[in-house]
Formats: C-alpha cells, structure tokens, sequence
C-alpha cells in the first residue's frame, strides 16, 4: 500500500465529510461499479424470483436484502481497488468472487452479524484486513472509538434513503397514469380483494423497484462506510502527515543529490545549511505555485479587485446598522444665555461669600478638634463593659441575708446561741453572714434560684483556698442540720467561730463604707 | 487532481477558500431532526386550539402552514443559515461563494422544496444531491445556495511544549505544515509511528538521537516559540 498512490486527497475530516466523500467516490467510479454490481444482483435475484414458490414472492425482496453482505463485499472490492487507481475489469471483480465469499466472513455477516447497524464501518477490517478473533475485537474497539455513532446514523439515513426510492419509484407511476387504474390497485390492496390476475406483476413491481433502490444506494453506503474506516485510520496513523514527510524527505534527497556533486566532502548538516542559500530561491518559487498555497491561481486586476470589495463591503451583512430609540425634548434650542446680568452678578457675590464661609467653619472645626483632641479620641477608645450593678437578693431559701437583719458580732452571737443549745439558729446565723459577705462585699451574681451547691460554685473561682474551704465546711454542716436534722459535734463547729473573723474579715470594711454612706 | 469533496472560492483580494459542501446523509438527518421538531410544535397548537371548536382548527391549519413554508426561512436569515436540525449536524446554508444566505435566496430554496419533494419525500432531491457537484438540491440550484459543512475547530489545540530549534532550511508552507500538525496530534499517535513518520523526512533527521522530539521542537520554532 502507497500512500501516495491515493486517489483521494488525505486530510483531516470530520466524520461527516469523510461520509460525504464516500459518496462523492461513488459518483466518481460509478462506471466501474455498476456492471459488476448489477450483474451479481441478477444472479441473486433471479433464481430467488424464479425458485420461490409463488405463495412467497412477496418476501423476494427481504431475501435479496438479506445477501446485501454479498455485494456490499465486491463492491468493496472494486472501491478499495479505484482509491488507488486500479481499474478492476468485470472478469477480475467476478474471480475475486469465490475469494470474497471464503475469506471475508462472509458467513457470520450472513447470520449473527446480519443486523449490525456499523456494518459497512467494520467490513474493511474483515475484507482489507483480514483480521480474525481477538485482533479483530480489538480493532473494532480501536476503530468504535470515534466514528462507531457516525456509522450508525449512516445506516439509519440510507435506509431512508432507500425507501424514498421505492417510494418515489411507485408515486411516479401514480403522477403518470392518465386512467387511475394504478391508484384503484392501491385502493384495493388497502381493502384487502386481491385481484389474482395482477397479483403476480405488481409482486414483480414491487420487486423490481427494491431491486433498483439497491442498486442506486447501496453502493453509496459502502462508500461512506469505507471512507469512515480510511478517515479513521487516517486520524490513528496520520496518514496526511506521512505523505506530507515522505515529500519533504525526497525534496531533501534531491537537495543533497545535486549538490553532492559540487561539494561532496562537507558535512551533511553544513550542506543542508548552504543549500539553503543557494537552491532555496528556486524551490520556494517552485512552491509558490504549488496548489497548496492558499492563494489563488488566477486574480482580479486591482481596480475591478477593488470596486468588488467595495461591492461586497456595501451588502447588509458587512454593515452594522441598529435601529435605537430614544426620548429627545421638543425644543432642543441651546439655553437662552440670561439676560438679567444684575441677578448673576448677586448670585455670585452670595455664592463666593458662602463658599468663604464654608472655608472659615471648616479650619474652626479643625482648631477646635486640635484642642479637644484628648476628649475626642477618649470617645474612640472602646468602652469597657460595665456590668449592671445587680441587687442581691433579700431572702435566700428562706434565709434573710439583708445585712441589717445581721447582728455586729455574729461568731460570738453564734457562739452564745450553740452554748444555749440553738443549734439551728447558731448555724442559720453563721451562714446567713457568709452569704451577706458574698453577696454584698464580693458581689457575686447571687440569683434568688440558687441552691447551697450553686453558691459553692460560683465562689469557688473568685475565694482563697482557705476561704472556699471555711464556706465549704459551714454550707455542708448548715445542711445536715437544716434538712438532715442532725447536730454536728462540738469540734466540728468550734473552727466555724474561731475562723469567723478570718473568713469575715473584709465585711467590716463593708460595713464601715455603709456607714459612711 | 485528488478526489475531495471540496471547492475553492477566490476572494477579490486573491484568498482561496475552501469551502466543503454537506452531502445526502447529514442532510436528510438534520431534515429528519427539523420534522420531528414541527411535528411536535404542530401537534402542540392542535391540542391548544381544538378547544375552541372549528374556528380553532383552522386557525391551527393556518399555523401550521405559517410553520411548514417559513420555519426554515425564518432560521436560515436569522441563525446564520442554521435550522436546529443543520445546528446539530454542524452545517449550514449559504451563498455559493459562502456569503451569507439572501432573504430571496432563502425564500426560493424553501419554496422549490415543493419540487424537490415530488414524487415522493424528496425523491427529485434526492436524485439532485447523489448527481449534483456540489451535493445540491433542485432549489439549491435555482436559489444559486449550498449546504456546508462548519470547519472543524483546529483539531487538538495544544500548546507545543517542545523547546524551539530553528529549521536548517527553508520549508515550504505545506511541509511547516505537516510539521506543526505533526507536533500537535503527539497526544493520538502512538511513540512508535511518531518515530517512523520523523524517519520519513530522511535527511532532516539524520544523526538525530530522537527524529520526533527534534521534529516537534522545529514546529515550536516554526510557531514563533521563544527559547
């Protein structure tokens, strides 16, 4: 295979065009096809006419249609042979037959493979190829990569494409029939009273005229479907780029040829490099008129060149018109220039002095801020939260903890009421006096809803240790007498009154400051 | 002349385009995909109007006429020549010389659809398109328009990584080229035939430890890459 031989021109397609330019091949080779083609549908077509039997030969066409296979493979044959300029005669096409039909899978294209929708995609694998298993599975996969749903709607669009040919074929002989005998025939084949005398030439009709769309669309399909596979391969093996190379290849051979004469004993790469210098003139002027320059063989004169552009530059589509809408005012004269040239010269007097004034605030505002700096910028700096002075509670679980319910010595007052036996009230007195001290002096956040073990815990973070561990001890001891009813023992109450002072210490300075107030 | 499906149109300042005309498959797809659209729209307005009794149906028949004869029309001076049905398939109507469609043009190719139609779905048509050069239907050819195909996008826009080194002789347009499409496609060739296609330029390779790699930095020094 020579690429160069190519009767096609390699580039890179869209699958579209390369489907297109299967039937542009057609179009081009369709003498070297139609003789064979035809021939080998009559020898398929007529002993299915002639051995069917007659209640059958209304499914002689789906027989025909079933060995398309078979032609689409010399048709194959004969295609890839034209695209690189080899006439096949009918004798060659005719040998090759027995060949197409062993070695080309024929079979299983004949069977399993009989409703693939790609089949004129794939059929170069199995016939050009001769691929077989998993070389051949592999190659499709290849292959379906890109192209595979490009095959598919070729398939789907000539069979559509057929059918406007039956049909076509048939409305012809209803448009040319003066007497309307063929549109009663179709009336009646809706109605179901087969005429038995005609019944045997329009079977023969309609298969004539399915006979006659294949020939017209088959080939065209196996065209495309074959310019799809060589446009793949083209895409997998850059086919375009290989010719292109082997050109350039054999333009430098011939550079080195002819100045291999003149300079053998330099250096390849430095004889390239002077080449250039001396023959690049003449091959760039050889290239110039090569037909791949993108511009044009033949030109305008520059004034006809010149009065088409302007022809064209005038068309519609070249000049941006829009239409806008706007509101424009009725009288659009130019402002009467005032006439009262007394009451302009008051405006800017009043204007000028106000603008003076404006200035004179604006350095007082300055000074001012000057001096009032210190107080100004005390109002930038964040306020600190201040927190809400909040009123104890009066009564706690039934305990009134006012500090004027207290009396002045409460250790001794206590003291005196243990001795007297008043246990409960000794304790009660104690522990009101430790909650006034928290209450008043520390000013913990004491809410009406608080237990003893609420209290413990919001003094724990801000009491001594010694502190916490006195109220610890009398809250605990207050408990178990209040609610277990149960007396502590003597040594567990004596640190209560000997610690007092200690623990009360700062209440007298709260103490004083109340008198004060 | 190599087999192709394309045809050159020369602009008065001497630039040759190429133009590539969409043939009978893609256009009988996107003709397809334009019928079931109105298809759809026309049994929309059946429903919709049958409520108001006969006096809807006819309106509804005075729609879908409206949209059978100008929904392409109205497409193709509106969207660049595309119907939705041509949008999907990537192609387009235009002028013979790829100027954009003329509301006359359009009007003509639309209405000798009835001709092309005849005997039977497009059986003229298609006739026309299988004969014609340009792939052109009966109202094509009156209407002097053509259906083409949108160009590709450049195929794998990449940016040549390859560190540029200047070319020892001067290469003509279409060999720079094959170099720059060389280096682009390095993503969809495999090592191996990059190797064997670099050996292909023989002599512009020689004593070169690695053809494709020296190959692909000419083309970064033929884009105008920088050291």
């Amino acid at each position: 295979m020579k690429l160069s031989d190519l009767s096609i021109q390699v580039r890179q397609r869209s699958a579209w065009e390369a489907i297109d330019l299967g039937f542009a091949l057609v179009r081009q080779h369709w003498q070297a096809l139609i003789l064979p083609y035809f021939l080998l549908l009559l020898l398929v077509a007529l002993p299915v006419w002639l051995l069917l039997p007659e209640a059958y030969l209304p499914i002689a066409g789906l027989v025909v249609w079933w060995f398309k296979p078979l032609f689409d493979r010399l048709l194959l044959y004969i295609l890839s042979h034209q695209l690189f300029n080899e006439q096949t005669s009918l004798a060659e096409a005719f040998s090759a037959l027995p060949q197409l039909i062993r070695h080309t899978g024929l079979f299983s294209g004949l069977t399993y493979r009989r409703f693939s929708l790609s089949r004129s995609y794939v059929l170069p694998i199995w016939q050009l190829e001769g691929l077989r298993g998993k070389p051949l599975r592999e190659r499709k996969e290849l292959l379906f990569l890109q192209g595979h749903s490009n095959a598919l709607w070729l398939t789907i669009g000539c069979i559509h494409l057929e059918f406007i040919v039956v049909l076509s074929l048939y409305t012809l002989i209803l448009m040319f029939d003066p007497t309307g005998a063929a549109w009663e025939h179709i009336k009646s084949m809706f109605r179901g009273d087969v005429d038995i005398d005609t019944q045997y030439w329009r079977m023969l009709l309609d298969f004539g005229f399915y006979l006659l769309a294949l020939l017209a669309i088959e080939p065209f399909y196996v065209a495309a479907g074959f310019m799809l596979y060589i446009n793949r391969r083209t895409q997998l093996e850059a086919w375009d780029i290989e010719i292109a190379f082997r050109n350039l290849g054999e333009r430098l051979n011939q550079l080195t040829k002819a100045s291999a004469a003149v300079v053998p004993s330099l250096a390849l790469l430095l004889m390239l490099t002077s080449l250039c210098l001396i023959v690049s003139p003449s091959v760039y002027a050889q290239y110039a008129e090569s037909e791949h320059e993108f511009l044009a063989q033949e030109r305008l004169a520059p004034e006809q060149a010149a009065a088409k552009i302007k022809e064209v530059m005038a068309l519609d589509e070249l000049n941006n018109r829009t239409k806008v809408k706007t509101w424009v005012a009725k009288n659009s004269q130019e402002p009467k220039p005032s006439k009262d040239q007394f009451s302009e010269g008051v405006i800017q007097l009043i204007a000028s002095i106000l603008k003076s004034l404006l200035w004179i605030v604006v350095i007082v505002v300055v000074i001012l801020a000057l001096v009032y700096r210190q107080k100004i910028l005390s109002y930038l700096k964040p306020l600190r939260h201040q927190a809400k002075p909040t009123t104890p509670p009066e009564v706690l679980f039934g305990l009134d903890i006012r500090p004027e319910s207290l009396p002045e010595d409460i250790a001794g007052t206590a003291r005196r009421l243990w001795q007297e036996g008043q246990t409960r009230e000794a304790l009660s007195l104690l522990y009101r006096g430790a909650l006034v001290i928290l209450t008043h002096e520390e000013h913990l956040d004491i809410q009406a809803g608080h237990t003893e073990g609420d209290i413990l815990k919001l003094a724990q973070p801000t009491t001594a240790a010694d502190r916490y561990q006195y109220l610890r001890t009398l809250t605990k001891l207050w408990q178990t007498k209040a609610y277990a009813h149960r007396n502590p023992s003597q040594q567990d109450v004596e640190p209560l009154f000997t610690g007092w002072n200690q623990f009360q210490a700062p209440r007298l300075a709260l103490s004083t400051e109340a008198v004060q107030a | 002349m190599r087999l192709d499906t394309t045809y050159t149109v020369n602009t008065p300042e001497g630039i040759a385009l190429e133009l590539s005309p969409a043939g009978p498959v893609p256009r009988t797809l996107a003709w397809l995909v334009d019928l079931m659209i109105r298809a759809g729209i026309s049994l929309l307005i059946i429903i919709v109007l049958a409520f108001m009794g006969n006096l809807g149906l006819g309106l509804a028949m005075i729609f879908i006429f409206l949209l059978e004869w100008f929904y392409p029309v109205w497409f193709e001076l509106r969207y660049q020549g595309q119907t939705p049905g041509k949008r999907l398939l990537n192609i387009y109507v235009a002028q013979l010389d790829a100027s954009p469609i003329s509301p006359a043009a359009s009007v003509v190719r639309n209405l000798l659809r009835v001709v092309d139609f005849l005997p039977f779905f497009y059986g003229f048509g298609l006739a026309s398109t299988l004969i014609s050069k340009r792939f052109q239907r009966l109202g094509d050819l009156a209407a002097n328009t053509v259906v083409l195909h949108k160009s590709l996008p450049v195929l794998n826009q990449r940016d040549l990584s390859a560190s540029p080194e200047p070319a020892p002789l001067i290469l003509s347009l279409p060999e720079q080229q094959a170099l720059i499409l060389f280096a682009q496609r390095e993503a969809t060739l495999t090592p191996e035939r990059q190797q064997e296609l670099a050996l292909f330029t023989e002599n512009l390779v020689k004593n070169k430890t690695d053809p494709a790699a020296y190959l692909r930095s000419l083309a970064s020094w033929l884009i105008g890459k920088q050291a």
